[in-house]
């Protein structure tokens, strides 16, 4: 991939972040909105970036660099366009895994 | 949503996309498009409503002066200005009266570009814009913004004219049978200037619609382009610190 997409890669890291259970792919496709031939590059990016990462139930997990990545992404943006930050809720923080 | 805790069994889920921050700025992203384009109908209108006044004004004052001679009334009756002022003048200033509510409105909306289409029904629902789509979109916005810029300022020539119109004959019709006499006993040259005294009204009227439109389309312009420039740098920033080869693994 050249150069991602940022918004792409917000929603996608977004959809990870917010979701109440590492999502399967398909999961991920539906809450970021994302068709499956971007939904696969996007994960090569992901994964291949350190951002995120599959379990072995084939389950995807945002990273701590996911997670930093997230909330930097989340905080410009909304800083750029004036939408409240402050509720974002990070749940994958107190959920065990690589994200921690 | 509170603290963290024990972690609870999720309910299925059925919303199609999670609305987070980074979602809730596509769908004001999607809303600016709709912000501009009513800011672009705004001016479009002031732009009519300003040549109306003119046309308006224009058409006012055979219509007064076709009166006098029509109906032999003289000006220097009470009810005859009245009447004359209302036939002659109310179209002026029915077109002046929506010219300065559109300007209004368009500043007042000019401070809450997208404002109009966050949470419209149907919005989330929509495909959302990528990176590159939204950042043309803001761009085209500026492009937008700028030539309503050109438009509202040309919109002040009718109005000037129209208002140096409808204030002369404010001044031919009220002042000089009111005034006039009292004046005249003290210089001649009354009744030259008399007429052309309502015009100093116009200088400061028009300044401040020409403020207003100002800063209507200051406040899109500084908000685009502040945007811009912080997107641009955003996205260099987050690629350089996160997806470069140095971050990689």
């Amino acid at each position: 991939m050249d150069r991602p997409d940022l918004f792409v890669l917000g929603r996608l890291l977004e959809a990870l972040a917010l979701a109440e259970e590492p999502p399967l792919r398909t999961q991920l496709q539906q809450r970021a909105g994302v068709n499956y031939t971007m939904l696969e590059n996007y994960l090569e990016f992901l994964t291949g970036y350190g951002l995120a990462e599959l379990n072995g139930d084939g389950r995807l997990l945002l990273t701590a660099k996911g997670v930093e990545a997230y909330r930097f992404l989340s905080a410009g943006l909304s800083r750029i366009f004036g939408v409240p930050d402050a509720g974002a809720p990070l749940r994958e923080l107190s959920r065990p895994g690589p994200a921690r | 949503m509170g603290a963290p805790g024990p972690r609870e069994v999720p309910p299925v889920s059925t919303a199609p996309a999670v609305e987070g921050p980074i979602g809730r700025v596509q769908t004001q992203l999607g809303g600016l498009n709709e912000g501009v384009r009513s800011a672009a109908r705004r001016s479009r209108r002031v732009s009519w409503f300003a040549w109306g006044f003119l046309f308006a004004g224009i058409t006012g004052i055979p219509v007064l002066e076709v009166g006098i001679l029509l109906s032999g009334l003289t000006p220097s009756g009470p009810n005859a200005v009245t009447a004359l002022l209302i036939v002659g003048g109310f179209p002026a200033f029915v077109l002046l009266i929506l010219t300065v509510r559109e300007l209004l409105v368009g500043r007042g909306e000019a401070g809450r570009p997208s404002a109009r289409t966050v949470g419209r029904p149907g919005a989330a629902a929509e495909e959302p814009p990528g990176f590159r789509v939204s950042l043309l979109t803001v761009q085209e916005s500026q492009k937008q913004i700028t030539r309503i810029r050109g438009e509202l300022e040309v919109s002040m020539i009718p109005l000037i004219l129209g208002g140096i119109g409808v204030f002369e004959v404010v001044g031919d019709l009220v002042l000089l049978p009111t005034v006039g006499p009292a004046a005249a006993a003290i210089s001649p040259l009354a009744y030259f200037f008399l007429p052309y005294a309502p015009l100093v009204f116009v200088v400061p009227f028009i300044w401040y619609l020409w403020r207003v439109a100002r800063q209507w389309v200051d406040r899109y312009q500084r908000g685009l382009d502040d945007q811009v420039r912080q997107l641009i740098s955003l996205e260099g920033e987050f690629l350089g610190r996160f997806a470069s080869d140095r971050g990689r693994g």
